[in-house]
């Protein structure tokens, strides 16, 4: 029994060494790549800028590891850049084979490694090698996968992503902040297939085509946004509502006005809303009339947009008897607003 | 893409170093001494000791950004007439008023192209 253990405790110290022995090699190889990749990359910096400010010469690569810096100073540089410079890091990475490589990474088993290449895509490559195989991986199980995907997206200002996108924030498979950034990057060009998805079958993708058309803020979409506000669906009438608000444009005003009526509270209280930050001074006695008689949600919108609108009549208005409670608490905030 | 003699003296300031690289690079290129900051307080300290001709200022930088930069050089009379370029991601109104009023020659967005940067610096520094 002594003997056992000895032996075990042997072999387990034998273990315990080799294990401890591969770590230390381990460590020595990895710290040595990384210096060399970082001589490597400083070596080849000015022929990097080169490139990219005009030269004929691209930088020449001997090795991997050269490869490989050129890769990360041509990521580095692609994302500051835009126009002619943009193009030529899109053509280098293109002409070495390193937009097709990356292309084969979205592929790869791991999900880290499909970010990493997604990611580096939006940087590297041009929309029209890349868009496609970006496009295919917003679908990605790996939620790594499709923030780096929808971002590259954006970045190369494909606007056929702008579908995909907006149907990947209604289902929940893509996250707000991810989709939006992807979007505020397309800007302006994603705002004619936004306008096309209002007609959209499903209520969610309508609702969010509207949202993301005011958090786009173009001033040339009122009318569309205007229409939608007879959607069937109220989650659809008060995301149009907000999103007019949002755009602060004065033609909205009586459609905003009509909308003061709507059957359903929460869509009212939106309007109300939207009527403040348009600057509406006209719709002042029927947001009166609303924070007095309607339910508390609409009422309490009205309030706040009638004291936003003109304060001193409503601060007059809750001086008087039966001024209702929503005035009150509005004029009441005014003063400590001052 | 176009080599010619500028002849002036820029001070680039941005915390990204391949920013750096880019506009150095162009810059130097074309005949300019480039004078590199990587925080608002080290452009400042370059702006009053090395009297630059013209300052390309990222906005969000450590320490002291791009604006308050931008109207500390206008308030001392040794950097009043320095020329500033400011460089930043946001392209929205508020914030290229913000920039303006605090003194700005000119204004880019990110991501830049670096020849139309150089244009834009010689037409500012032809400005009286």
């Amino acid at each position: 029994m002594v003997r056992l253990l000895t032996y075990s405790a042997v072999s387990l110290t034998c273990v315990n060494a080799a294990i401890g022995l591969w770590l230390i090699a381990y460590r020595l190889t990895n710290n040595r790549r990384l210096r060399a990749f970082s001589v490597a990359r400083e070596r080849l910096k000015p022929a990097v800028l080169a490139w990219i400010d005009g030269d004929d010469e691209p930088p020449s690569q001997t090795n991997p590891t050269d490869y490989l810096a050129i890769a990360d100073l041509l990521a580095s540089y692609g994302r500051a850049v835009r126009g002619g410079a943009r193009k030529r890091v899109a053509d280098l990475a293109r002409e070495t084979g390193m937009i097709e490589r990356m292309v084969g990474e979205l592929r790869a088993r791991r999900g880290w490694r499909r970010a990493l290449a997604a990611y580096r895509l939006g940087d590297l490559a041009s929309k029209q090698d890349a868009a496609q195989a970006l496009l295919a991986c917003l679908g990605d199980r790996d939620r790594r996968v499709t923030a780096a995907s929808a971002r590259s997206l954006g970045l190369l200002g494909a606007v056929e992503a702008v579908e995909p996108l907006v149907r990947g924030l209604a289902s929940g498979h893509l996250t707000r902040p991810v989709g939006a950034h992807a979007l505020r990057l397309l800007g302006a060009e994603a705002s004619d297939s936004l306008v096309g998805m209002l007609k959209a079958e499903e209520e969610e993708v309508r609702a969010m085509a509207a949202e993301l058309l005011g958090l786009i803020g173009n001033v040339g979409r009122t009318d569309q946004l205007i229409e939608v506000l007879g959607d069937p669906s109220p989650e659809v009438r008060v995301r149009a509502t907000r999103a007019l608000g949002r755009i602060g444009d004065s033609s909205a005003s009586a459609a905003l006005q009509v909308t003061l009526k709507d059957p359903v509270a929460f869509v009212r209280a939106a309007a109300a809303t939207a009527l403040a930050k348009v600057g509406n001074s006209d719709s002042f006695d029927q947001l009166v009339l609303i924070a007095q008689n309607d339910v508390f949600v609409s009422a309490h919108a009205a309030a706040y947009a009638a004291a936003f609108l003109r304060p001193e009549d409503v601060e007059q208005l809750a001086n008087r008897a039966h001024a209702g409670i929503h005035l009150e608490e509005a004029a009441d905030l005014l003063q400590v607003v001052g | 893409m176009a080599n010619d003699d500028l002849n002036l003296r820029v001070l680039a300031a941005d915390d990204d170093p391949d920013i750096l690289d880019l506009i150095s690079y162009r810059l130097e290129r074309s005949g300019c001494v480039v004078l590199r900051a990587s925080d608002g307080e080290q452009a400042l300290e370059l702006a009053n000791t090395q009297h630059p001709d013209l300052a390309v200022l990222d906005v969000m930088m450590p320490k002291i950004d791009g604006y308050e930069v931008t109207r500390r050089l206008r308030a001392n009379p040794a950097t009043a007439g320095i020329k500033v370029i400011l460089l930043t991601a946001s392209a929205q109104e508020p914030d290229v008023v913000k920039g303006f009023e605090a003194g700005a020659d000119d204004y880019m967005t990110k991501p830049f192209s670096p020849q139309e940067l150089r244009l834009r610096l010689v037409a500012v520094a032809n400005r009286r």
